[in-house]
C-alpha cells in the first residue's frame, strides 16, 4: 500500500468518527406547563355554513355546446373545463388502449408549431392548459386570471381544437411510449379493475403490444371533439355576458363532423377470481387489497357506498387504521377508494403489508367488512365519516380548477350537479341504516375479491375462506 | 400505488386511479389521494422545501409517470415573451410576537371558505444527535396524533371537518398543518397548541415500540421498494462529508431500535417551545377574535431555551459519477451540484437558472435533449435548505443513447449560462416564478405555505409585504450568470448514470464509482 492511500484511509475514517455538529439537547427538566381547564377538551364544534355554489346558468351554442357556469364572486381566477363525453367503447375501442395512447400523442398539442403557439397564448393569457382523452370521456382545461378570460378561451380552443398531430411528433412519442409500454409493470389498481371487468369497459386491456397508427389517433381525436357531446364548465368569478361572447367567439365556429352515439354500457358483472395474486419477488412489502363492485353514481346507495370506503380506513386516522397500524404493526400506507363509472362503481381498500403480516391485515380487514353488514356501527362513527367526506368535498370545491373537475366528473356520469354542488346535504341524508344495507347488497363475502401483489412465498392465504388463489396473467 | 411519491413523512397511500379518467370523486375517499406528480410545483410553496431535493427526481422518473404523461400538462413560457402582469389581489398579512417567543402570522380573507392552520417547527432530521438518527421523524408520528388531553389529535380534527391536513419532517423542519371551515378554527388552535405543549406528557415507550413498526413500514414503501429508493441516499453521500447533518437522507434502523421516550421528550424540550415555531393562520377568520384565541391556547407555554448549532467546517465535493443499475426503469442520468443556502442572492439566481434551463417544456435543456431524440423528459431544480441547497437536474433517456453524450449537453447548456445568461430566458423564468408564486395563493393552505417560507428567508410580512411578488426582482442577468459560473461547474459535480436491469433491487444498486475530474 502506498503512503499516499494509507493518509487518504486515514482521512476518511477520521472523517467518519467525527461527531455531527447539533446542538445538544435539553436534558434538563421541563419547566412547568400551565394546563387550564380549557384545554382539558377541544373548543364546541360550531354548526357550518357551507359555501355552496348556486345553481348554473345554462346555456347552448347553436353547434350543440352546452356551457355551465357556476359563479363564484370572490374569487381571482377561474377555470373552464371542456368535457367531451364519449367514452372509448363509444368510440370502438372498449378497452381504452387506443384512446389513452392518443391522448399521450396529443399531449403536447401534437405538434411543435402548435406547441410554439399555444405556448405563447399561455404567456398571453398567464392561464395553464391541460388535456386528456382516457377511457371514459376526455377533457381539456384551461386555468387562469379572471381577467383574461378571453386569451384563457382562446387557449383552450388552440390547444384543443386547432391541434394536429404531425408525422415527426408521432414517431418521437410513439416511440416513447412503445418503451414505456414494453417496460411498465400494471398497478395493483389495474389488476383489480382486470379481476372485476376483465379487458372491457371499466377493465384493463394494457398498455398495447403495438402504438395506434397516425390516421388512427387523428380518427379517434376527430371523433371524440364534437360540440354536439361537449360540455364547458366554467367557474370563478366571471361575468355571463362576457362569458357568453368569449365562448361564442372561441367556440361558435366549431363544426361537427358527426356526432358519435352513445353506446350504452350494461352494467358490469364480476367476472375474475375471488383469490388472485400478482407475484413481485422484489417487493418487500406485499400489497392487499379487498374489493368489490358497487352501485352506479345514480343509485340511491351511491352515498351511503361512499361512506362505507370512508368506514373502511378512508384516511390515515380512522379506528381501522389504528387496528392496522398500531394493533397489527402490520402497515403504514394504506387507504380506501371508490371509483364511480356510468354504470356501475367499485370500492377498494388496500395497504402495503409487512411481508408476514399481509395476511393477518386482509383478514381484519374482511372483519371490519362483517362488522360493517352486522350493524355494528355507532351514530358517532357514522357521524365522523360524514364529517370526513365532508372535509373532502371542501378540500375539492376550494379551488375552481378541482370544483370544474368535480363538476365535469357529475357531466361525464350523467348525474344530478346537486350531488357534487350540495354534497354535505347529501351526506347528511344518509344514515346508519343506509349504510348497513349498502353493506349487505354489495359486500357480502361472496362479492369481495382479495388481492395480493408481492413475494407470494410468505402468504399463508389458504385460511381466508376464498378458495385457492390465482394468479393474474394481465394483459400486455 | 402504494409508493408515497413525496418525501413528507405522514401522508399514507397516494392512490392513482387506473389508466384513462377513471371517475374518481377524490372527495368519496381519502382527501389525499392526489396525482400530485403532475401538478407545476409553485416557486415558494414550502412543499417545494419539503418535498427533498430527490423527490423530484422520483416523480419525474417512475414508468407510471409517462403513463400519466397521457394528461398533457403545459405550463411553459414562450422562448421571447414574458407575461402580461396581472396585479395581485389585495391580501393583508401581518406578523405578531407573543411574548413567549411564538412567531404569529396572519392573513384574513373574508371571501374564502377554509381557514388554514400551519405550524413550523425549525428542527428536523438535521438535528438529530449521532446514535439518535429518525428522531425527528419519530417525534412527528408520536405528537401528531395524542397528547396529554386527547387520545387522538387527528380524529378531533376530523370531527371538526378538517381537510388537507397531517404533517411532515425535513432535514430543517417539522410541519403540522391542516384546514377547517372558519366556524371550527378553534380547534385547529387548540390542537396545536396541545401539540406544543402537551405531547411529550403522552409519549411512552410502548406507543413508541408501535410507532417503530408504522416507521420501518413506511421505510419500505418509500425506500426500499420505491423504484430508485436508493439514489438521494447515494447523493448526499457524494454530495456531503459523512459528518454533514445532511449526509444521511433516511433514518437509520439500528438508531431508531434505540431510541427511547426519554430522547423523544429530549427533542420536544429543546425544539417544540414557541421561540423556535412559526403558527401561520390563513383564510376566513375575524382577526381580533383570533388572535386573542391564540393567546389564549399558546400565550402561557413558556418560550424554551434557544440552542445553538455548532458552525459547520468548510467542506468540498470531488466530481464523481455513480452507476446505478435499477429494474422496470428508463435509463436515467442525473446531476447534482451544492449550492448556497436558501434566500441567499446566489439561491435565488439558481432557482431562476432551474427554471429556465429545464423547468418548463420550452427551453434549452429540452430543445438539446427532447428535440434531439436524447431524452423524453428533463427537469430542472434548485431544492433550496438551510445548511446548503442542491441544485439538480434529472433527465430520462430514450433508449439506446449514450448517458455521456447527455451529462455532456446538459453541461453544455449550463456553461452556455455561465458565459453569459440570455436576459430574455432570465425575465422569462422571473415571470414563470411570480405567476406560480401567484398561483399557490389561490388556495388557504398555500397561504399558509407561503407566509411561512417567505417569514423563513425574512421576506414575510411587514411594510413592503408582497407575497413574494418581487422576490426575483433583484436577480439581474449578471448575477444568473455569475451564480451558474460559480456553482455549477463539472469540477465539484456528482452524475448519477443510471442503467435498467431487470434483476436489480427495485430500489437501485450502486454498481460503480468514477472519479469525474475534468
Amino acid at each position: 500500500m502506498t503512503r499516499p492511500f494509507l493518509v487518504a484511509c486515514l482521512v476518511s475514517f477520521s472523517a467518519c468518527l467525527a461527531p455531527r455538529p447539533v446542538a445538544p439537547l435539553a436534558n434538563a427538566s421541563a419547566p412547568a406547563v400551565p394546563d387550564e381547564a380549557f384545554r382539558a377538551a377541544p373548543p364546541p364544534r360550531l354548526p357550518v355554513a357551507e359555501r355552496i355554489d348556486a345553481p348554473p346558468r345554462e346555456w347552448n351554442l347553436d353547434n350543440g355546446l352546452r356551457v355551465l357556469l357556476f359563479e363564484r364572486p370572490g374569487s381571482d381566477v377561474f377555470s373552464a373545463r371542456l368535457i367531451f363525453n364519449r367514452s372509448a367503447t363509444d368510440l370502438g375501442d372498449p378497452g381504452g388502449v387506443r384512446m389513452t395512447q392518443m391522448s399521450y400523442l396529443y399531449a403536447r398539442t401534437g405538434s411543435e408549431a402548435g406547441f410554439e403557439r399555444t405556448s405563447n397564448e399561455i404567456v398571453r393569457s398567464g392561464a395553464t392548459w391541460k388535456w386528456q382523452a382516457g377511457r371514459f370521456f376526455g377533457w381539456s382545461q384551461v386555468k387562469g386570471p379572471a381577467q383574461s378570460l378571453e386569451a384563457s378561451l382562446a387557449l383552450l380552443r388552440t390547444a384543443t381544437l386547432d391541434a394536429d398531430l404531425t408525422v415527426e411528433e408521432y414517431e418521437r412519442r410513439a416511440k416513447s411510449w412503445m418503451a414505456f409500454a414494453t417496460t411498465s409493470t400494471p398497478s395493483p389498481l389495474e389488476a383489480e379493475s382486470f379481476v372485476l371487468f376483465g379487458e372491457g369497459p371499466y377493465g384493463f386491456a394494457g398498455r398495447g403490444t403495438t402504438m395506434v397508427s397516425l390516421a388512427q389517433a387523428k380518427a379517434l381525436h376527430a371523433s371524440l371533439l364534437q360540440p354536439a357531446h361537449s360540455t364547458l364548465v366554467v367557474v370563478g368569478n366571471v361575468d355571463p355576458e362576457r362569458l357568453k361572447a368569449g365562448v361564442a367567439r372561441s367556440f361558435a365556429a366549431w363544426r361537427s363532423s358527426g356526432a358519435v352515439t352513445r353506446t350504452e354500457e350494461p352494467r358490469p358483472r364480476r367476472q375474475g377470481a375471488r383469490l388472485a395474486f400478482v407475484p413481485r419477488l422484489a417487493k418487500t412489502q406485499i400489497i392487499g387489497s379487498v374489493f368489490a363492485l358497487g352501485p352506479g353514481p345514480t343509485s340511491e346507495d351511491a352515498t351511503a357506498f361512499a361512506l362505507l370506503a370512508q368506514l373502511l380506513g378512508g384516511t390515515p386516522f380512522s379506528e381501522f387504521e389504528e387496528t392496522l397500524r398500531e394493533d397489527l404493526g402490520a402497515a403504514y400506507s394504506f387507504g380506501s377508494q371508490v371509483f364511480f363509472f356510468r354504470n356501475a362503481s367499485w370500492l377498494t381498500t388496500f395497504a402495503s403489508y409487512q411481508q408476514d403480516k399481509a395476511v393477518d391485515g386482509v383478514e381484519a380487514t374482511l372483519s371490519a367488512i362483517r362488522n360493517l353488514r352486522a350493524g355494528k356501527v355507532t351514530d358517532d362513527e357514522v357521524d365522523m365519516v360524514r364529517e370526513r367526506a365532508a372535509g373532502g368535498w371542501r378540500e375539492g370545491m376550494a379551488t375552481v380548477e378541482g370544483a370544474a373537475a368535480l363538476y365535469g366528473s357529475a357531466v361525464a356520469l350523467d348525474t344530478n350537479l346537486d350531488w357534487i354542488r350540495d354534497y354535505p346535504s347529501c351526506l347528511r341524508a344518509v344514515q346508519k341504516a343506509d349504510i348497513e344495507r349498502a353493506a349487505n347488497s354489495y359486500l357480502s363475502d361472496r362479492a369481495l375479491h382479495v388481492l395480493f401483489v408481492g413475494d407470494l412465498r410468505w402468504l399463508r392465504a389458504e385460511n381466508l375462506g376464498f378458495g385457492g388463489p390465482t394468479e393474474l396473467k394481465l394483459p400486455e | 400505488l402504494l409508493q408515497a411519491k413525496e418525501r413528507g413523512r405522514s401522508p399514507r397511500a397516494k392512490a392513482n386511479p387506473p389508466s384513462g379518467n377513471a371517475h374518481s370523486l377524490a372527495w368519496h375517499a381519502s382527501s389525499l389521494c392526489r396525482t400530485r406528480f403532475l401538478d407545476a410545483a409553485p416557486a415558494l410553496d414550502v412543499r417545494s422545501i419539503l418535498v427533498g431535493w430527490s423527490g423530484s427526481l422520483r416523480q419525474r422518473l417512475g414508468p407510471w409517470i409517462l403513463a400519466a404523461a397521457a394528461l398533457g400538462v403545459l405550463v411553459w413560457g414562450a422562448r421571447r415573451a414574458t407575461a402580461d402582469v396581472v396585479p395581485l389581489p389585495e391580501l393583508p398579512a401581518e406578523k405578531v410576537v407573543l411574548p413567549n417567543g411564538l412567531t404569529v402570522l396572519l392573513a384574513p380573507d373574508s371571501r374564502t371558505h377554509l381557514a388554514s392552520v400551519l405550524v413550523s417547527y425549525a428542527a428536523g432530521t438535521a438535528d438529530e444527535p449521532d446514535g439518535l438518527r429518525g428522531l425527528a421523524h419519530m417525534v412527528e408520528h408520536l405528537t401528531a396524533p395524542r397528547t396529554k388531553h386527547s387520545r387522538s389529535l387527528m380524529k378531533e380534527l376530523e370531527r371538526a371537518g378538517a381537510c388537507h391536513f397531517n404533517a411532515r419532517t425535513s432535514f430543517d423542519g417539522t410541519y403540522y398543518f391542516e384546514s377547517l371551515p372558519p366556524e371550527r378554527l378553534a380547534t385547529a388552535l387548540w390542537a396545536e397548541s396541545e401539540r406544543m405543549g402537551y405531547a411529550a406528557d403522552a409519549v411512552t415507550d410502548e406507543r413508541l415500540e408501535a410507532e417503530r413498526h408504522a416507521i420501518e413500514n413506511e421505510d419500505r414503501d418509500r425506500h426500499t421498494d420505491s423504484l430508485l429508493g436508493s439514489y438521494e441516499e447515494l447523493a448526499a453521500s457524494a454530495l456531503y462529508p459523512p459528518w454533514h447533518p445532511y449526509a444521511r437522507a433516511s433514518e437509520s434502523r439500528d438508531d431508531l431500535g434505540g431510541i427511547r421516550a426519554a430522547d423523544v421528550r429530549a427533542f420536544m424540550r429543546t425544539w417544540y417551545v414557541p421561540s423556535n415555531a412559526t403558527l401561520a393562520v390563513a383564510g376566513a377568520f375575524d382577526r381580533d377574535a383570533t388572535l386573542a384565541t391564540i393567546e389564549r391556547y399558546f400565550g402561557t407555554l413558556p418560550a424554551g431555551g434557544s440552542p445553538k448549532r455548532p458552525a459547520l467546517k468548510e467542506s468540498t465535493v470531488a466530481p464523481v459519477k455513480l452507476l446505478v443499475a435499477a429494474p422496470e426503469f428508463f435509463p436515467m442520468v442525473s446531476l447534482a451540484w451544492r449550492t448556497p443556502v436558501i434566500g441567499s442572492p446566489d439561491d435565488r439566481a439558481l432557482d431562476l437558472i432551474a427554471t429556465a434551463v429545464a423547468r418548463e417544456e420550452n427551453n434549452p435543456v429540452n430543445r438539446a435533449l427532447v428535440a434531439t431524440g436524447l431524452a423524453s423528459s428533463v427537469f430542472a431544480r434548485e431544492v433550496s435548505a438551510r445548511l446548503s441547497s442542491v441544485f439538480i437536474v434529472t433527465a430520462t433517456l430514450e433508449l439506446g443513447v449514450d448517458p455521456n453524450r447527455v451529462i455532456q449537453a446538459i453541461q453544455g447548456v449550463l456553461d452556455a449560462v455561465a458565459r453569459g445568461a440570455d436576459p430574455q430566458e432570465v425575465a422569462r423564468a422571473r415571470s414563470i416564478r411570480e405567476r406560480s408564486a401567484q398561483a399557490a395563493l389561490e388556495t388557504t393552505w398555500g397561504r399558509a405555505s407561503q407566509l411561512v417560507l417567505l417569514d423563513a428567508v425574512e421576506a414575510g410580512p411587514g411594510p413592503r409585504f408582497d407575497w413574494g411578488q418581487t422576490f426575483y426582482q433583484s436577480v439581474d442577468t449578471a448575477a444568473v450568470t455569475r451564480a451558474a459560473a460559480r456553482w455549477l461547474g463539472r469540477s465539484h459535480r456528482v452524475a448519477t448514470i443510471v442503467s435498467v436491469r431487470r434483476a436489480a433491487p427495485i430500489r437501485g444498486v450502486l454498481t460503480g464509482r468514477e472519479d469525474d475530474a475534468p
